[in-house]
């Protein structure tokens, strides 16, 4: 090939590039399509605002910092609380004892920010009181739905029969809540036995993955930096394809 | 620091550069849609993790690269060889290649003769105009193997042009 060739050459290699660059998308049509099909995947009580008619306009950014905040505040999480006694800082079996016991129910406000880089905020407020005592057992390991405020919060969580595969799943959701909660407020011995609670209940749940995200994050919090990175590694060649493998390494990142 | 982005504010955003990126990857365009789908609906899950002082797009490319490595394994896996990403290595493969990939724009043609591994480097750095950096931050390599395979890419992908604007049409 002469050099006249390799220049034409490199000047055809440019320009796709560019025109890479500036290529579209999917029609309107079909982000509309897309959109209606994401919504229809999103677990229930997840769904956000989608967009609307409009799907391509441009975000309302003056009323962007608003609208995520009321979106995370309708999505209010059913927490399993440990008790008073957790805050007041007891050991960590006891804590674990108390994970592990019939739970109190309340419900928490779920940060709007991240919860690893979220600044450690007040103790979550009880916002309903406990439920009365109650001998059927498929009631203690669940939250319960009831609701204080009259304004909606998103859709209902279905009941699902104890033991089931949704049961166990709830049941992992909630102590993921509750230890994403607690490492959010600095809390980081109630966030560990949230993961140990969930290693004791779900040893091969369905939220492993988050489950390790979560002990990563709060071993690098608790300055435990070298449990944190062999428990990273592990989860590296565990799940070397995770999407949220990104998540680990930038917790155990320098 | 900004607040993090809900997820219909991602999805205004970046729907069109979450599909073209799996298209640049090799996923096939029936595929795309899906593939689109399914990486919101976990960004749904993922969103409060994200640092939003750094920039999205290489966040989301490397979820869209391995849901693409995952795809296009299960393809393989299934036998289901008419638009895999190897790059050949016979010129009766490369003939193969060539032929299959007609219908296809010239780009997204050369792109398929690029190993993936290579190619995500390339698609960030000479695509989306991502430093090298950062690239290897994203996707967990060390810095000198980010150059080396972009410098690979750049080869295959050049080579691919020019092998590709030779071939007659059929």
């Amino acid at each position: 090939m002469s050099d006249l060739e390799e220049e034409r050459l490199d000047q055809l290699v440019s320009s796709l590039l560019e025109g890479e660059r500036q290529r579209k998308g999917p029609s309107e049509t079909q982000i509309t399509d897309l959109w209606s099909a994401v919504e229809r995947g999103l677990p229930p009580g997840a769904a956000p605002d989608g967009p609307d008619a409009s799907p391509q306009e441009a975000p309302d950014v003056t009323t962007g910092t608003s609208r995520a905040i009321d979106t995370a505040l309708r999505w209010k999480i059913g927490a399993v609380a440990v008790g008073s006694a957790l805050i007041g800082g007891a050991g960590g079996a006891w804590v674990h004892a108390q994970v592990a016991a019939t739970p109190q129910v309340v419900y928490v406000e779920r940060p709007a920010q991240p919860v690893a880089m979220a600044t450690p905020a007040a103790t979550p407020t009880p916002v309903i009181p406990p439920p009365p005592p109650s001998s059927n057992e498929a009631d203690a390991g669940r939250p319960s739905t009831t609701k204080r405020s009259s304004v909606p919060r998103g859709r209902p969580v279905p009941e699902v029969p104890s033991g089931s595969p949704d049961a166990l799943l709830a049941r992992e959701r909630s102590l993921l809540d509750m230890g994403r909660t607690a490492l959010a407020r600095g809390d980081t011995s109630a966030a560990l036995a949230a993961v140990a609670a969930l290693e004791k209940e779900a040893p091969h749940g369905q939220l492993v993955e988050e489950r390790e995200v979560l002990a990563v994050q709060t071993l690098v919090t608790a300055n435990r930096t070298a449990e944190a990175r062999r428990r990273a590694a592990l989860f590296k060649m565990n799940y070397p394809s995770s999407p949220l493998l990104p998540v680990v390494e930038d917790a155990v990142s320098p | 620091m900004p607040p993090v982005p809900d997820l219909s504010e991602v999805f205004r955003a970046e729907c069109d550069y979450v599909w073209n990126t799996f298209r640049r990857l090799g996923v096939r365009d029936a595929d795309v849609k899906d593939l689109t789908q399914e990486l919101f609906i976990s960004l749904q899950r993922l969103l409060p993790t994200y640092d939003p002082s750094r920039p999205i797009r290489p966040w989301l490319f490397t979820m869209a690269y391995r849901m693409a490595l995952r795809h296009n394994e299960r393809r393989r896996r299934e036998h289901l060889t008419d638009e895999i990403v190897d790059t050949p290595d016979s010129s009766e493969d490369l003939e193969k290649k060539v032929a299959a990939s007609e219908s296809r724009d010239l780009v997204l043609r050369a792109l398929d003769f690029v190993e993936l591994e290579r190619r995500a480097v390339f698609v960030l750095a000479d695509i989306d105009e991502t430093p090298v950096p950062e690239i290897a931050d994203q996707l967990g390599i060390p810095l000198n193997t980010a150059y080396s395979r972009l410098r690979l890419a750049r080869q295959d992908f050049r080579s691919a042009v020019k092998r590709l604007t030779k071939e007659p049409r059929s």
